[in-house]
């Protein structure tokens, strides 16, 4: 098991009072394989990828639970020791590109500093290795994308950018944030086939953290459903199309027009 | 999406258009306000007096005119750099001003020194470490001194630092002693007696400098301590702050990096604002201490109803206000690269 | 339920609780105290503020003069009793000047936009970038100086801050629901603003007016510091300081302290419940 989540809580402080966001989550991700987590906005599934990468803001705090990666509960490291973690271990690809990256730098700038943090590269090393990854991410003219200031860039070139951050140390586990909502419908498959691709390639695991039941099980093998900050149903795919036992997750299925039959054809 | 590139020179021009627009604006209100709302005459001469004495200075003033061609008169003075003539010294504004300057903007530039010299870095400090004693320390002092009367500040620090403790020289003037003065090449005690190498005048310049520039910095700094922190603090919990942590960086590195760059952008602006309040604290400062800058003028000017000098102190803070917007808007051209898309 | 569900209920009843924690914080409590005192003053004062004893010039505070004389030989503390009521009524009021005339004129801009919109926006630019305290010097050397005046220029000062307030709150309702099926009802503009828009965007204003009330008290005591507004021997913080600047330097503090004293506590209070109040709206 790479990833190991049991019992994690976290609570968020407001001014009406504390607010249990993630209730007694139990999940896991298994070497080489991919783990869908799906349910709507609200039910908490980006506080738990910010949970796990130990990167929730200040109001919100983690009561109890686990989270073990590779045998070390990521809870109980040091700052330093999860920092060598965040991006080389496990990485993150947010939501919104564009406003994850900083507008006063080039994307060249921002993605070189990544790289140079990690390896120790020269200055000139880093941008030709940013270069690089533009261009095998699909970016055309990787160039002048590296020139440009985030403001300048689409919806899915920033996004690009943000899976070559993400990719640069290595990582063996990727938590996807529902990487392709904020963005327009013909651009969405061509980010979500090039982070597909990248994944596949380097074999490594990943956190699929998405609204849409439907992207979820064409592309995982295992899946978790999440509501109010609990985890209603989780499992084989296969299984819970077929066999859904939670009401919840029935009506998503029923929402998005999915309900394999036990011995449906050619699925 | 291509990015037209906005000359620099263009874009300068525009903001500086827009200060004249602003500047305009002011004088044009001033004007009205003072010839509209009051009638300057009669808080001179007092009701008592004959008529004709009345319609005689009404006259001598230019205030029969018709209200128009009073407008046009001034507007057209003014841009002249004709401030006319106080009716009190029986100098020309322009001369009283030129002389009384070089003393206010020491005070304000060696005040603007400790604001940006304590004031921000304690921002910084409280932003960083926020929710801790220090950011919870910061945040008392700038309540504290937002509710202090700096006048009454001023006069405190008199109090203990001249009375009780005798550290520092008597409010009354740049120097110990008038003879001390090094000739005059640009009015600012701090660079003639550099130039001049007169080391005794510079040190005395300083000692009676610093209380009064103390107390300035007070009235002004709160404020600017406060939107420090505030701009810190949301460009510290704003994505893209969180995206090199994400991917392993270290939190010092983030923030020299890149938080304080970012930064940059809404402390220019803040400065620019604490110009302001500067220039209008002169007025109360300078007079807690008599120091002999345009802040007295204007207040002795008020006193005798001589209100060419004050409008034209006015005029002139307003430009220097305008004039340090300008600087932080050009410095966020720089800094800030999605200004220069048209 | 979703967790925005949640939060709603705990929301409500959390924000009683906080009302009562707000009437009973130490700056709602400090500013109970001032107004009382200001309001018994006549009881409370041994002396009559503006008579003069000459005999009794500049002595120290003593059992007889708590916070001793003044230059002229007026008693210190009666006077900043009685200063208190000058202070606060001018600063309320000047604050509700500028409320009054702000608060329609940016409801009216934020529905209306256009050309109106446009230039009362201007119009506020312009009026904020003046330094302050010196535009009051010109006004009050062409009007006069007065107590009157005074509240009118602050007035005049406040009327922005509150405009553009309200106009920000404005701008968002003039899409909503209740708005648009008022207009179908067939309501004008001007009842429109004045009955729908304008009690929606008022939350704000209450702790804004905390805070401007302590801002206006400065400016009402810096400019009677410098001559301006109220004359002596009317008791009023600035000018009594004013009376009493020249001699701190001989030592003799008390005269220019205690009132000083006054609209510093005055003004650290009314911060306070500003602060709160805006965490307590904030919501």
């Amino acid at each position: 098991m790479l990833l190991s989540v049991e019992g994690l809580q976290v609570e968020i402080k407001a001014r009406s009072g504390t607010l249990q966001v993630v209730r007694n989550v139990t999940l896991s991700v298994r070497s080489g394989s991919w783990l869908g987590l799906v349910g709507e906005s609200g039910s908490g599934k980006s506080i738990l990828a910010l949970a796990i990468l130990r990167l929730l803001p200040p109001a919100a705090t983690i009561t109890s639970g686990s989270v073990v990666y590779q045998d070390r509960n990521l809870l109980k490291l040091s700052e330093a020791e999860m920092e060598k973690v965040r991006g080389q271990d496990i990485s993150v690809v947010f939501q919104n590109a564009l406003t994850a990256l900083n507008p006063l730098f080039t994307t060249g700038e921002q993605v070189a500093d990544i790289y140079r943090f990690h390896q120790r590269a020269s200055t000139e090393e880093a941008r030709e290795k940013a270069v690089a990854m533009f261009g095998a991410l699909g970016l055309s003219d990787p160039e002048s994308t590296a020139r440009m200031y985030p403001h300048q860039l689409s919806g899915g070139m920033a996004q690009r950018v943000m899976i070559a951050m993400a990719l640069l140390g290595s990582p063996r586990l990727l938590i996807a944030d529902d990487p392709t909502s904020t963005l327009d419908a013909t651009i969405q498959a061509q980010v979500l086939d090039v982070l597909v691709d990248q994944v596949s390639q380097r074999r490594m695991s990943m956190l699929l953290i998405s609204r849409d039941i439907r992207l979820v099980s064409a592309l995982c093998s295992e899946i978790a459903v999440m509501r109010a900050g609990e985890i209603v149903e989780s499992g084989r795919v296969g299984d819970i199309l077929s066999g859904p036992t939670h009401p919840y997750t029935m009506q998503l299925l029923r929402d998005a027009d999915l309900k394999m039959q036990e011995s449906s054809p050619g699925v | 999406m291509r990015a037209t590139r906005l000359r620099p020179v263009w874009y300068l021009l525009k903001r500086l258009g827009a200060v004249c627009l602003v500047l305009f604006g002011i004088s044009s209100v001033t004007f009205l306000v003072t010839r509209v709302l009051g009638n300057p005459v009669y808080l001179l001469v007092g009701h008592q007096k004959s008529p004709e004495i009345i319609s005689n200075m009404i006259h001598r003033m230019g205030l029969d005119r018709p209200l128009h061609e009073q407008y046009f008169r001034y507007l057209w003075s003014v841009a002249h750099g004709d401030l006319g003539v106080s009716r009190y010294t029986f100098r020309p504004v322009w001369d009283d001003i030129a002389f009384r300057l070089p003393a206010t903007l020491e005070l304000v530039f060696f005040a603007m020194t400790l604001i940006v010299l304590v004031g921000i870095p304690l921002g910084i400090l409280a932003a960083w470490k926020r929710g801790t004693w220090l950011d919870h320390l910061v945040q008392a002092m700038s309540q504290l001194g937002a509710s202090v009367p700096n006048f009454w500040l001023g006069l405190l620090l008199i109090y203990f630092l001249f009375y009780i403790v005798p550290v520092f020289p008597p409010p009354l003037g740049r120097l110990d002693d008038p003879g001390q003065a090094p000739s005059a090449v640009t009015g600012l005690l701090l660079v003639d007696s550099l130039l001049a190498g007169d080391l005794g005048a510079l040190f005395s310049a300083l000692k009676h400098l610093v209380l009064p520039a103390v107390t300035l910095a007070a009235g002004a700094a709160p404020a600017t301590m406060q939107i420090t922190r505030d701009s810190l603090i949301q460009i510290l919990s704003s994505d893209f702050i969180r995206t090199p942590l994400a991917y392993g960086m270290d939190k010092r590195r983030v923030y020299f990096r890149y938080a304080l760059k970012n930064t940059l952008v809404p402390v220019t602006t803040v400065l620019a604002m604490t110009m302001g309040f500067l220039m209008s604290g002169t007025v109360l400062v300078e007079t807690v201490y008599s120091w002999p800058g345009l802040g007295m003028y204007a207040v002795s000017a008020m006193s005798h109803f001589d209100y060419e000098p004050i409008i034209a102190v006015v005029l002139l803070s307003a430009f220097f206000y305008a004039l340090a917007y300008l600087v932080a808007d050009f410095s966020h051209f720089v800094i800030d690269p999605r200004l220069r898309v048209r | 339920m979703t967790i925005s569900g949640n939060f709603a209920v705990s929301a409500a009843l959390g924000r009683w609780r906080r009302l009562q924690a707000l009437l009973l914080s130490p700056p709602a409590i400090v500013l109970g105290v001032l107004v009382m005192l200001a309001l018994l003053a006549p009881l409370l004062t041994p002396y009559d503020p503006v008579t003069p004893f000459p005999a009794d010039r500049l002595q120290p505070p003593s059992p007889r003069h708590w916070f001793g004389t003044d230059p002229l030989g007026m008693d210190v503390f009666s006077r900043v009793l009685y200063a208190t009521r000058v202070d606060l009524t001018a600063a309320v009021a000047s604050v509700l000047l500028g409320i009054f005339v702000g608060a329609p004129l940016g409801a009216l801009a934020g529905y209306v936009r256009g050309w109106l919109d446009e230039v009362l926006t201007r119009c506020t630019e312009i009026m904020q970038a003046f330094p302050q305290i010196l535009f009051a010097m010109a006004i009050f050397a062409a009007v006069g100086s007065s107590l009157k005046n005074l509240i009118f220029i602050l007035a005049f000062f406040n009327v922005p801050v509150y405009l553009r307030m309200v106009r920000s709150s404005a701008l968002p309702l003039r899409e909503s629901e209740f708005v648009l099926a008022a207009r179908c009802a067939g309501h004008s503009t001007f009842s429109l603003v004045i009955k729908h828009i304008l009690p929606n965007t008022l939350v704000p204003i209450f702790s804004q007016f905390s805070l401007s009330i302590a801002y206006a008290i400065q400016m009402i005591a810096g400019l009677s510091f410098i001559g301006l507004g109220v004359h002596v021997p009317q008791a009023e913080w600035g000018s009594m300081i004013n009376l009493g600047a020249g001699y701190v330097i001989f030592g003799k503090w008390w005269a220019a302290f205690f009132p000083g004293l006054a609209a510093f506590v005055a003004s650290f209070a009314l911060n306070g419940l500003g602060r709160r109040l805006k965490e307590l709206l904030v919501r």
